[in-house]
């Protein structure tokens, strides 16, 4: 190989690895592009350099064209962002407050488990390996928190960018709202709204195990899911129940204010998720206590699985006669704002 | 006191201000076709050096806002990549040379 063919070979690597950033759709015609420029500087600067044009000619032209990462940045018209400069202020606030409020809990379970069971058990939770567990739980919790955090703002970060009617040029500033405006959306409590349904719907799909009530053993404490203490979720209703509170919040997050069409949606969504309660107590009976016979004490079995059981429905119960009137305190609201003309 | 906290990012305020200078020099000498390298000999004669990591990616963007129209030749047995102003780069261009004859004006008053 000469070295004219060394040079060459790469500045064909140098275009390549340069293309290899930009959409698959420009990385041809810019590989060739580039090629032929870099050939013509190469021949040029060897030219009036009176030098032959070598790799050490052809290393310092690349040098001087720049990082290929940095040059490909350069081709791009806008900066791609996961999750952009408007958003990342609100991501990093409730990062931090996810990771607080993880670390709260966290707590708070290691002095329940330490004050709940016979014996002292906190020389146990916070030896070595007890250390060792509460980091990796918590670990595992605050990865699956953030990662679902982003995934929210990415999707915000992206819905966002295709609003209609965004364009500077469109504001007009007798469009701004009251500074006592009821239909004002408060930007902070959706995007926690949308955070709370992410997580809670991912963690009732692939994680059902890690609801129910904790058991306190001679072992340590343990954790009862729902559907050994015979309570039966309707997860179809459910999911269909997270993704219209989805789409409202971000459909709010969008429009940035309240209409009469998003009121009477949220109170569907309230009476749905009325009914979805109702559904659940009517299909959940008391659990058949055999299931429970490998973990429980068998002489307390009987009383813990009523116990457990009449716990869970009387907090759904609660939930229930809570959300009807809160439907039935929005009904009021619509009518009384937006009144049907007679 | 020493200069150095004063002029420490001299070179983001010039690259700022050179930014949009450079792509009033590129469209100006585009009404001709040029490919690259030509254009940037083009502009270093007429004392704006631009380096090519820099030019070459911005015809590209000037060329995917619209600003410019491009065609593949060979010459002296090379594949170049040719650029001229088009028509919708042409009123951009008269509308910015407008824009910085009056900014130029302005901005000399000021600096007397």
């Amino acid at each position: 190989m000469t070295d004219r063919e060394k040079a060459l070979g790469l500045i064909h690597r140098y275009a390549h690895e340069v293309a290899a950033w930009l959409p698959r759709k420009q990385r041809e015609d810019v590989t060739t592009e580039l090629r032929a420029l870099l050939e013509e500087m190469l021949d040029e600067r060897a030219l009036h350099g009176d030098r032959p044009a070598d790799e050490e000619l052809a290393v310092a032209v690349l040098k001087e064209f720049g990082e290929p990462s940095k040059v490909a940045l350069r081709y791009q018209p806008e900066p791609e962002y996961l999750i952009g400069p408007e958003w990342f202020p609100y991501y990093k606030f409730w990062s931090l407050v996810v990771l607080i409020v993880l670390a709260a809990v966290m707590g708070l379970a290691i002095v329940f488990s330490a004050l709940g069971g016979p014996g002292d058990r906190l020389p146990d939770l916070l030896g070595r390996h007890g250390l060792v567990d509460m980091v990796l739980n918590f670990m595992q919790l605050a990865v699956l928190n953030i990662g679902v955090l982003t995934l929210v703002f990415a999707v915000l970060e992206r819905v966002f960018k295709q609003k209609p009617g965004a364009k500077p040029e469109d504001w007009n500033p007798r469009d701004l709202p009251a500074v006592k405006d009821p239909d004002r959306i408060s930007e902070g409590d959706l995007v926690f709204k949308i955070y709370a349904i992410a997580v809670l719907a991912t963690l009732l799909n692939f994680y059902p195990q890690w609801f129910g009530i904790l058991y306190i053993t001679d072992e340590g404490a343990r954790a009862v899911p729902l559907a050994r203490l015979g309570i039966v979720l309707p997860a179809t209703l459910m999911n269909i129940w997270w993704a219209g509170a989805l789409t409202l919040n971000m459909w709010l997050l969008r429009e940035r204010r309240w209409t009469r069409e998003t009121r009477w949606a949220e109170l569907m969504l309230g009476a749905f998720g009325a009914f979805i309660l109702w559904a659940a107590i009517a299909a959940s009976n008391l659990p058949d206590v055999e299931n429970w016979r490998d973990f429980v004490d068998p002489r307390r079995v009987e009383r813990l699985a009523w116990l457990g059981f009449r716990v869970v429905t009387f907090s759904m119960w609660i939930a229930l006669v809570l959300t009807l009137v809160e439907t039935v305190v929005r009904l009021v609201r619509i009518l009384r704002r937006y009144p049907v003309a007679p | 006191m020493t200069a150095g906290p004063h002029l420490e990012h001299l070179d983001g305020l010039s690259l700022e201000l050179r930014r949009g200078a450079l792509v009033l020099g590129v469209l100006s000498q585009l009404s001709e076709e040029q490919y690259g390298y030509s254009l940037k000999k083009l502009l270093a004669d007429a004392g704006l050096e631009i380096d090519e990591g820099t030019l070459y990616p911005l015809l590209r963007r000037l060329e995917s806002q619209g600003l410019l129209s491009s065609t593949w030749r060979v010459q002296d047995g090379r594949p170049r990549r040719y650029y001229k102003i088009s028509a919708g780069g042409k009123s951009t261009l008269k509308a910015m040379t407008a824009e910085w004859e009056s900014l130029a004006k302005a901005v000399g008053r000021l600096l007397k």
